[in-house]
């Protein structure tokens, strides 16, 4: 699979699985990822709402809110090192240092009552202890002039409230980079900003990643960022991974039916007027006793008895498309043909 | 800023004069005179009342009233003969300012700490510990736990003295306990409460991402943000703490105003009523002019310009 194409991840999860305590019980947020990050590569994890993504890379930076949500099985390897058992003080030296995250909405993820240069500098001084304050601020201004804030002698004493959206997206975008990290996760960057705006930032963090030679984890529902910006995506679906591949390979020959339920969904431009939103009807199951079968079983229009009864594997299309899902068994082909060819999902 | 100021200070004049007249009319309501004494003769109590102007229509008083005050005449005790209302303020607030201030200190440095350490070790025993403290302090007035205090640790134990104020810091201790467990009490609760609401911010991930230490995160990004809306109940413990103390006083023998505000209502000393009123009125105006200055201070978003 992907260790075909990318020798030496420089980050790799394997079989995690994570669950949270809860009141009504245990829910098992996410159920057996895998998934690998190449050095210098963007890849995009994507899926709905509570699909498990966040919180699998959550839990790659230790940032999972302890006590109530804990690793059961599974490891995090991080640039060659087992992290998956660090303490939480361990994982302080990686956590703005090496991986970063910036955040979906900038207003409410910086602190309000504290100056935007400050707020950059932050992680800086934390991980270059001794570093001289005079330093730090030109680091921090040139970081400013690096994702194109206006004056940045100004705007760093301003606070987030006196910027504008689009300012305050690249004040994260400033703040995550400035340690130059190895990684950047990349919750949701653009779905809090309009679309003009959206833009400039993708083009920003592709600019900065090739600058400081780091690697992309792209968290998004919107499949238009997708191809703008990731070489590989993953597609989760509660709590696991049903579908991967190349950008070519899910855009143009998605395996299976959740993908090519989202790739339908997206709205178009080109379609006649009054042309009814395509979507997929449902939700997800409870996480809370996640079903035996496929989980997407109860939505999946080609949905089959074996599919409420048994887990599909995954199978290889080649070295890097792969699919857990039934209808790749030659029987079930027989049966419904080509569905990618079937197009709307309603008709079947 | 300063214009801001100076309009905050122009409207509280016009608040003091309307206070000033609500009270002149609220006073009047009251039944009975102060000369009234069944062992003096009418005509004797007729006298005093001509002396002091009290035979003349209300609103005529009024006017008289109203025009002292503007050239900042308080007027004199009608019981305390002689003794200008100003006098009074002069020779009795230091004593309770000293005291509201010192236990408005205690209160709120101590308050804040144990509603962040509360915070911190939420569901913990010590949290439970000053939880249960904290509910005390706001049941119990300070009534009961002054005599309670002043028994224990003056009386039997000997360790404070039980009376006085200023000859040394020993003094201090109860008096201001007792003052400031009120406050403290309701600050340990809402500080608690900010913090708990804070920590579950996005801010908050954001300075964890970065791998700052939970001491860091409480210290720099939790803290600032939590008392910007403790910072609402300040402008009325201001007051509270300085027209509160009759009973602290009282019990500490400590020459304070809150005995005379007390007794000048008992006794229908007018001007005394009066003056001291609109000073606490006066206080009180302040108190909320500096919250509000406070509030900019903490709080970046409101910050005048």
């Amino acid at each position: 699979m992907a260790e075909m194409i990318k020798k030496d991840p420089v980050l790799s999860v394997k079989d995690l699985k994570v669950s949270f305590s809860t009141y009504a019980g245990e829910v098992q947020a996410v159920r057996g990822v895998t998934w690998e990050l190449g050095r210098e590569e963007t890849i995009a994890i994507v899926g709905e709402s509570g699909c498990g993504k966040t919180v699998s890379i959550q839990t790659a930076m230790g940032l999972l809110a302890k006590p109530a949500g804990r690793i059961k099985e599974g490891s995090i390897i991080f640039d060659g090192k087992d992290i998956t058992n660090y303490t939480a003080k361990q994982m302080r030296w990686i956590q703005g240092n090496e991986m970063t995250m910036i955040f979906q909405d900038p207003l409410t993820y910086l602190n309000p009552t504290m100056r935007v240069g400050r707020q950059i500098a932050e992680a800086y001084l934390q991980h270059h202890p001794g570093m001289k304050k005079k330093d730090a601020e030109e680091r921090v201004l040139e970081f400013m002039r690096k994702v194109s804030l206006p004056n940045p002698e100004e705007n760093m004493r301003r606070y987030p409230h006196e910027l504008s959206g689009g300012m305050r997206q690249r004040v994260m975008v400033a703040m995550a980079l400035i340690c130059e990290p190895k990684i950047l996760f990349a919750d949701e960057p653009t779905t809090a900003l309009d679309v003009t705006i959206q833009a400039q930032i993708i083009d920003l963090m592709k600019t900065l990643k090739s600058e400081i030679s780091g690697s992309i984890v792209l968290i998004t529902h919107d499949l238009g960022v997708v191809a703008n910006m990731a070489e590989r995506v993953y597609v989760m679906y509660a709590g696991q991974i049903v579908e991967h591949g190349c950008l070519d390979e899910i855009f143009e020959n998605p395996r299976h039916p959740y993908t090519i339920g989202l790739l339908r969904s997206v709205p178009r431009l080109d379609t006649e007027d009054k042309v009814e939103l395509a979507y997929i009807p449902g939700s997800p199951p409870d996480l809370l006793a996640p079903p035996v079968g496929c989980a997407f079983a109860e939505r999946c229009p080609f949905a089959m008895n074996i599919c409420k009864a048994w887990q599909p594997e995954y199978k290889y299309f080649d070295e890097t498309h792969y699919s857990a899902c039934w209808l790749n068994e030659p029987a079930a082909m027989e049966k419904w043909g080509d569905i990618t060819a079937k197009g709307v999902f309603g008709d079947v | 800023m300063l214009r801001y100021i100076g309009k905050r200070l122009v409207l509280s004049l016009i608040t003091l004069l309307v206070l000033a007249t609500l009270t002149f009319f609220l006073v009047k309501l009251i039944p009975g005179n102060p000369f009234l004494d069944e062992t003096l003769p009418p005509e004797v109590q007729e006298r005093q009342a001509e002396y002091y102007g009290l035979n003349k229509p209300i609103y005529e008083q009024y006017f008289v009233y109203m025009g002292n005050l503007l050239k900042g005449d308080l007027g004199t005790s009608l019981k305390y003969q002689g003794r200008l209302v100003v006098d009074f303020i002069k020779e009795f607030f230091p004593n309770s300012s000293k005291l509201g201030l010192t236990s408005m200190i205690f209160s709120w440095a101590t308050g804040l700490l144990a509603g962040i350490i509360c915070s911190q070790f939420k569901d913990k025993p010590i949290d439970y510990i000053l939880v249960f403290i904290a509910v005390l302090g706001i049941a119990l007035p300070s009534m009961v736990v002054g005599p309670v205090v002043r028994y224990t640790f003056g009386v039997k134990l000997g360790w404070l003295p039980v009376s006085g104020l200023g000859d040394t810091w020993k003094q201090f201790v109860m008096p201001v306990f007792c003052m400031g467990i009120g406050s403290l009490s309701g600050l340990t609760r809402g500080m608690r409460a900010t913090m708990l609401g804070v920590t579950t911010e996005d801010y908050i991930k954001t300075a964890r991402s970065k791998g700052l230490s939970p001491f860091q995160v409480v210290w720099r990004h939790e803290i600032r943000n939590a008392i910007i809306p403790m910072i609402t109940g300040l402008g009325s413990t201001i007051a509270g703490i300085f027209t509160g103390s009759f009973v602290i006083e009282k019990l500490f023998v400590i020459p304070g105003l809150g005995k005379h505000f007390t007794n000048s209502v008992t006794a229908l000393d007018y001007p005394l009523i009066m003056g001291l009123t609109l000073f606490y009125g006066a206080i009180l105006i302040l108190g909320n002019l500096l919250v509000d200055i406070l509030y900019g201070v903490v709080d970046p978003r409101i910050r005048v310009s």
